[in-house]
């Protein structure tokens, strides 16, 4: 039976690019959400000087660490059947996203609470400041400006990570590219399309840590 | 988790074979290294040249791999190959498409070590009669070892990991092997728990491997 | 020896050598003095290529240093220079640093080498430092290393760029005194410096250098005591 081979792209191939991509951009911005606030909370943990919070805080941030992102995707899909429930695969994809992400976002949570110096809390205590006070309105604003450049650089790095959900077969931009491809054969022009595409996400996202750390330094 | 029972029995019957795909991850990830250390020097010192026409396509090499996913260069370099009907083996796409990758970092890597050499040492170096050779050979790349070491044993570590992708282009490798128990035992969450803790022990132990290796290497009396 | 010819020289559009001419004839110690950016480094960085001239000629031992590789590879081997900043190599030893050169450039044999390197750490009296790290020594001591490691590739002419001018003062005097006993050995040699002491005592001839040019030269007492130049009797007014 022929098969019918497209041997160039068209107008829905240029939509289903542009689907992908908004999927794409959905997925970081799930993953980073949610991930945000778990890193947060495990940031401020491993930073503790406590070593029942930190040490949990430590491993949950190894184990992660030192495992493939498709890992951690994989048993995340595999997983969530297993306790009962039937989530959609971006729900899977977004999840796994976000447990790596939180454990890379936890590690600059952490340098920046100690990027702080030991004489600002001293004057923070000084004054009278309870530890909640001081976390509240000395580290956490000076922290937040030492985070940002490795923050930006890290919302690079889940642009790119989102391209592995598309394993399970979520529709994101990279899953489009090889839809495409086996439809067209033409893999330097898809994926090179798609290429341009996440470089359009991530470049920018590039100068903008790059200026933010320049900033930074000259700020002091 | 009703009427689930836990079976890693089954997984680990198969270890054998697990154990096989994971040398083939060390060595495609070993072979990577080597090849991007070349690429990278090659790289940093396109990198560093006073030519425009070299400096500049160094540049971009380095900006466009570090703002496009893995994933998506391997497919492009896989797929490529058969738009342009080249034959090779899927390892061979897949060490092509992870040299092309890490050589841009190790590019940027590289290039930090030689920069971080003082420039009085070049000026010494050649004041002493040195050629570019003789000062590279002795001078620049021991002290640039040195620096660029660190952050060299973290980039191995994240080929390890992420040559787990090549399992998308069927390279036999340890996650290529876990995807296929999976789908022969159906035991899905054993076999990748049991797969992350394989690639968490081989990484703690290369990683502390390395990091006793760099202090004999550099250790120096206080 | 050494004969500079009407060199100019440009680091875009400032001119740092305005046809700036020296002789210096064998054996002969020649201390170069003047204000921060009077070119005087230059001038001393153009003797061994580490600087090219845009005009003028430059003869080393009778060698022309053009940009012929040959020429500039001999001349450097020809000529020692230390640097302000030492600059040894911090991954090897002291004796490998006094080493290196002579066995990688002329190819010596390696005990020939070490033999002839302790000997001259011992001249500079650091016989007993032989296998300590850069990073373990004083920066007089530092210098001291840098002073042998030029020495070993029995060079013609000494060059000295501000060599004491980054040390602790207490720390001058050890350095100082290296290059008067070279001096005293007839070494040919050529220093930058601020040490004014040093040149009254030691220097055949003085040079000032101003603006890229110099200004006047002559024997040490006739600069210092009997300056002709408004310019050097104003330099010298601010720092004696």
């Amino acid at each position: 039976m022929p098969q019918y081979v497209q041997d160039r792209l068209n107008i829905y191939d240029a939509i289903l690019l542009l689907q992908g991509l908004g999927n794409t951009i959905l997925l970081c911005l799930a993953g980073l959400g949610l991930g945000l606030v778990i890193a947060l909370f495990v940031g401020l943990a491993r930073a503790a000087h406590f070593r029942w919070l930190s040490w949990p805080a430590a491993l949950y941030i190894e184990i992660i660490r030192d495992s493939p992102l498709l890992m951690q995707l994989y048993l995340v899909f595999f997983a969530l059947p297993l306790l009962g429930l039937n989530v959609p695969i971006f729900v899977a994809g977004a999840a796994a996203l976000m447990l790596n992400s939180s454990a890379f976002m936890a590690e600059i949570v952490r340098a920046g609470i100690q990027a702080v110096g030991k004489d600002q809390l001293d004057a923070a205590r000084g004054l009278g400041m309870g530890y909640v006070q001081t976390m509240r309105h000395v580290v956490i604003p000076q922290a937040f400006r030492v985070m940002i450049p490795p923050g930006v650089g890290l919302l690079i790095g889940l642009i790119k990570d989102s391209s592995i959900v598309s394993v399970i077969s979520y529709i994101e931009l990279t899953r489009v590219g090889q839809i495409l491809t086996e439809k067209t054969f033409l893999s330097f022009q898809v994926f090179g399309i798609v290429a341009a595409l996440y470089f359009a996400m991530c470049y920018p996202l590039s100068r903008l840590a790059l200026y933010a750390e320049r900033r930074l330094k000259v700020g002091g | 988790m009703h009427g689930y029972v836990f079976q890693f029995g089954e997984v680990f019957r198969e270890l054998p074979m697990l154990l096989d795909g994971a040398l083939t991850t060390l060595h495609i990830s070993l072979l990577t290294l080597l090849f991007s250390l070349v690429v990278g020097t090659i790289g940093a010192l396109c990198r560093m040249s006073d030519i425009r026409w070299i400096r500049v396509p160094a540049i971009w090499y380095v900006e466009v791999i570090r703002n496009t996913p893995l994933l998506v260069q391997l497919f492009f370099i896989y797929f490529g190959f058969s738009q342009i009907n080249i034959d090779v083996s899927n390892y061979t796409a897949g060490l092509v498409g992870l040299v092309v990758n890490n050589g841009a970092y190790l590019t940027e890597i590289v290039r930090a070590g030689i920069q971080a050499i003082h420039k009085g040492q070049f000026e010494a170096g050649y004041s002493l009669g040195l050629s570019f050779r003789q000062l590279m050979r002795y001078v620049v790349f021991p002290q640039a070892f040195r620096v660029v070491y660190p952050p060299l044993c973290n980039q191995f570590i994240g080929i390890i990991l992420w040559s787990s992708l090549v399992s998308t282009i069927s390279v036999h490798d340890l996650a290529l092997r876990g995807k296929e128990l999976a789908s022969t035992t159906f035991r899905s969450f054993e076999v990748y728990t049991v797969l992350t803790l394989i690639y968490v022990s081989i990484t703690l132990v290369i990683s502390g491997a390395l990091k006793l290796i760099g202090r004999q290497l550099f250790r120096q009396p206080a | 020896m050494v004969k500079v010819k009407n060199i100019h020289k440009h680091f875009g559009k400032l001119h740092v050598l305005n046809d700036v001419s020296l002789d210096v004839a064998k054996g002969e110690v020649v201390v170069i003095i003047g204000p921060s950016g009077s070119g005087k480094s230059t001038l001393l960085r153009c003797l061994n290529y580490l600087e090219p001239v845009q005009k003028g000629e430059i003869w080393i031992d009778g060698i022309r240093l053009d940009h012929h590789r040959t020429n500039i590879r001999t001349v450097r081997a020809e000529v020692g220079i230390v640097f302000q900043s030492f600059n040894l190599f911090p991954h090897l030893t002291v004796i490998k640093n006094v080493m290196l050169a002579p066995v990688v450039v002329r190819k010596r044999p390696e005990n020939e080498v070490r033999q002839a390197a302790v000997a001259m750490l011992a001249k500079v009296g650091l016989q007993d430092k032989v296998d300590a790290y850069p990073s373990q020594l004083s920066g007089g001591q530092q210098q001291r290393v840098a002073i042998a490691r030029a020495l070993a590739m029995q060079p013609k002419l000494m060059l000295f760029d501000e060599v004491t001018s980054a040390l602790d003062p207490e720390l001058v005097r050890e350095v100082l005194d290296v290059m008067k006993q070279l001096a005293r050995d007839g070494m040919t040699m050529i220093v930058v410096t601020h040490e004014m002491g040093f040149a009254r005592e030691v220097a055949d001839r003085v040079v000032f250098m101003d603006e890229g040019r110099i200004v006047e030269e002559g024997k040490a007492a006739d600069i210092f005591d009997r300056p002709q130049e408004q310019r050097t009797r104003e330099f010298l007014g601010k720092i004696l």
